[in-house]
């Protein structure tokens, strides 16, 4: 007798998917940015919290987001162990950070663990597959990164729970915590309900998704009236169990006195509301499913291309190909090539619009518009001051007292936030290649970094005090 | 029979958007409706699908980010090795070619990897490491064989030509030589880079993004494939 039942294999294999993290702070030190001090495992923490958050509301999170969130914790860790903050080791250790999530060091696969597994009384050796995170493209063309299901699950604590029992855990949990008047924390536990919604709704549109591409892959016999027969019971439970927690936050609502636990009750109501437009969507989606496989079959049965599965690329084409002698080499190759770099409007020269482009007169030059009367313009008083005068003077007394260049970044911790800030930063622009001659004596040149400041982004700037004689 | 023209005028016109790949359906108007519209009305669906088949075109994917439209050997929008560079030497037709499959092995390597939708990352050096290592491993089983005779060039193995290419030099003046590994491999991102198929980064790397996947997954890899089978036979 082995003693080995099925909970053991799920916690095993929650085990071995926060491997990529501890590989990461094995590397502590060894890599040449990391110093032991920087905590790689919280600032992978705080990352995927950023990009958990982003979950849902936007396609995910941008590497300027992800910098903002960690470089603090870098500055302050720097200042425990009494270095100075360096903005290029900091960015080395987050491109370390965002890289061990996508797997940049195995070419951004899904990550691949081994484990045994003795569920049928003898050692098996079993491999899964896994990943935290990727990068994506979003519909407006930019490339964000996107927090996956094992980075989710792993960021809320519930790494061998299934999808439909976590949200049914969720909504638990903020029962429980609502009737002990632990507010705060129901709000976060509603949050995280909210992301198990999403991460349902992908479940069922990935689905959809493979069977408008291809029927063939999805098993339609099965596996789908499965899936939505249990999602369909999962949904109608969880709309039940959404109506009633929405009706006790609301009937609190009426009776709380404190703003903070009103506050809180109205984020565990957004959250709930979420969800629940979230969850209806979803019903209605699933209705549909049938009629969108009767439609694809009609469509699919007369695709033009047979779609069979790709071997593995290298060992089963790219080898190959190198193995064949140049001449047929070519031939295969081509063929990819060919299909590989897409359609392009072949370029035709039409002889008559070239004719008739040779045939046109050169266009005389004639005066734009008409003679303008200068008697007309009137001056005007000059516009009332953006800053305040003293707001002004204090920022330039700042900018003409430099003795060595420093760089914005640096100005700006030292001025206040707000109106301070904001002429600083003015300035600064104002003097950046100026085409007429700048009011102070200070030159300033881009350094090729990234501007990391509470209240303002873009590239850093150092400012040079200017040398008289120079001009 | 006669047809309704407003499915077909609009399936056209989407057709001639989608072909250029820098148009995107958020910042083209006209785009975004017609996308919208696709989606939704099944004849013009269905004329889409016609249209792209009689062009010699293939509807590979209609997503939120637009038509991915893919082209097969024989059509007229297909273009060729030798349209993108003339007077490529056969060396270099080899290579570049060798290079296109290249990239997609080192970003797809699993066939799960292509069924994905995340965006791959690739930089001239890792690439031009990766196929020089798996050329070096095919050195090592061709050990003992003999070189082809020099008269019949074109019967040289592939992967002799590779490792015969030095991965980077320098010019007598000290400048990045043409004739390496690395340029080519350059000069191939570049390209696939304008295509819309990939997007530049800092420092000689690329985004592969997922419209280069769809091609390979849809078209590309299995027209390779079956040119291997016949060449094999």
């Amino acid at each position: 007798m082995t003693h080995w039942h099925d909970a053991l294999t799920r916690r095993l294999r929650a085990l071995v998917k926060t491997a990529p993290f501890h590989a990461l702070r094995a590397a502590e030190g060894r890599r040449a940015a990391t110093l032991p001090h920087d905590d790689a495992l919280a600032l992978a923490m705080r990352a995927l919290e950023v990009l958990v958050d982003a979950l849902g509301l936007r396609p995910g999170a941008s590497r300027a987001e992800l910098e903002c969130a960690l470089v603090p914790l870098l500055e302050s860790g720097d200042r425990a162990a009494g270095v100075p903050p360096d903005r290029e080791r900091h960015r080395a250790v987050i491109l370390s950070v965002v890289g061990m999530l996508l797997n940049d060091a195995d070419r951004r696969q899904a990550y691949r663990a081994e484990y045994v597994d003795f569920s049928d009384g003898r050692a098996e050796r079993r491999v899964i597959d896994f990943t935290l995170a990727s990068e994506v493209e979003a519909v407006d063309g930019s490339v964000v990164i996107r927090v996956e299901k094992d980075g989710i699950n792993l960021f809320l604590r519930s790494l061998d729970v299934d999808l439909e029992d976590a949200q049914a855990a969720a909504e638990a949990v903020i029962r429980s915590q609502m009737e002990r008047g632990r507010l705060d924390m129901a709000a976060r536990s509603a949050r995280e309900a909210q992301v198990r919604s999403i991460q349902y709704a992908e479940k069922v549109d990935d689905v959809l998704k493979r069977t408008r591409r291809d029927i063939g892959r999805v098993d339609w016999r099965s596996e789908v009236p499965h899936l939505v027969k249990e999602a369909r019971a999962h949904l109608e439970g969880r709309l039940a169990a959404e109506r009633e927690l929405l009706g006790t936050v609301e009937e609190q609502l009426l009776v709380v006195e404190e703003p903070a636990q009103a506050a809180a009750l109205a984020r565990i109501r957004e959250a709930l509301d979420d969800c629940r437009s979230r969850h209806l969507q979803l019903h209605g989606r699933l209705m549909a499913t049938f009629d969108v496989f009767r439609a694809e079959q009609e469509r699919q049965r007369f695709a033009p291309v047979a779609l069979v599965r790709l071997p593995p690329l290298e060992e089963g084409l790219w080898v190959p190909a190198a193995r064949l002698v140049a001449r047929d080499a070519v031939t295969v190759t081509d063929a990819f090539v060919a299909s590989a770099r897409g359609p392009s409007a072949p370029a035709v020269l039409d002889l008559g619009v070239l004719w008739d482009q040779l045939l046109v007169p050169p266009r005389e030059r004639t005066r734009v518009g008409r003679a303008v009367d200068e008697d007309a313009l009137v001056a005007m008083s000059p516009p009332p001051p953006a800053f305040p005068p003293e707001v002004c003077e204090a920022v330039d007394r700042l900018l003409v007292s430099l003795e060595e260049p420093r760089p914005l970044s640096a100005l700006l911790s030292i001025v206040a936030r707000g109106s301070e800030a904001d002429f600083l930063v003015l300035r600064a622009l104002q003097h950046f290649a100026p085409d007429v001659h700048p009011p102070l004596a200070i030159r300033v040149a881009t350094t090729g970094e990234r501007l990391v400041a509470p209240e303002h982004t873009g590239d850093d700037l150092t400012l040079h005090p200017e040398v008289p004689d120079e001009h | 029979m006669s047809i309704d023209p407003t499915p077909v005028h609009d399936a056209a016109r989407l057709i001639a958007l989608a072909l250029v790949p820098s148009n995107r359906p958020l910042a083209n108007a006209e785009y975004g409706q017609l996308l919208a519209r696709v989606r939704t009305d099944p004849a013009m669906e269905a004329a889409l699908h016609e249209i792209a088949v009689g062009l010699g075109l293939r509807v590979l994917e209609v997503a939120e980010g637009g038509v991915i439209l893919g082209t097969t050997a024989d059509s007229p929008f297909a273009m060729k090795t030798a349209d993108w560079k003339d007077g490529l030497s056969g060396d270099e037709r080899v290579l570049t070619g060798l290079v296109h499959v290249g990239l997609a092995a080192y970003v797809y390597p699993r066939p799960e990897e292509l069924e994905r939708v995340d965006v791959k990352a690739v930089s001239v050096a890792d690439l031009d490491g990766f196929l020089r290592d798996a050329c070096r491993r095919l050195q090592e089983l061709a050990a003992g064989e003999t070189d082809p005779p020099a008269e019949h060039a074109d019967l040289e193995h592939a992967w002799r030509v590779y490792l015969r290419w030095p991965a980077v030099g320098e010019t007598a003046g000290g400048g990045r030589a043409r004739k390496t590994m690395q340029a080519l491999v350059r000069q191939t991102l570049e390209h696939l880079a304008d295509l819309g198929m990939l997007r530049r980064q800092a420092d000689e790397t690329y985004q592969v993004l997922h419209r280069f996947r769809v091609q390979v997954r849809e078209l590309a890899g299995h027209q390779a494939l079956d040119q291997l089978r016949a060449v094999a036979c």
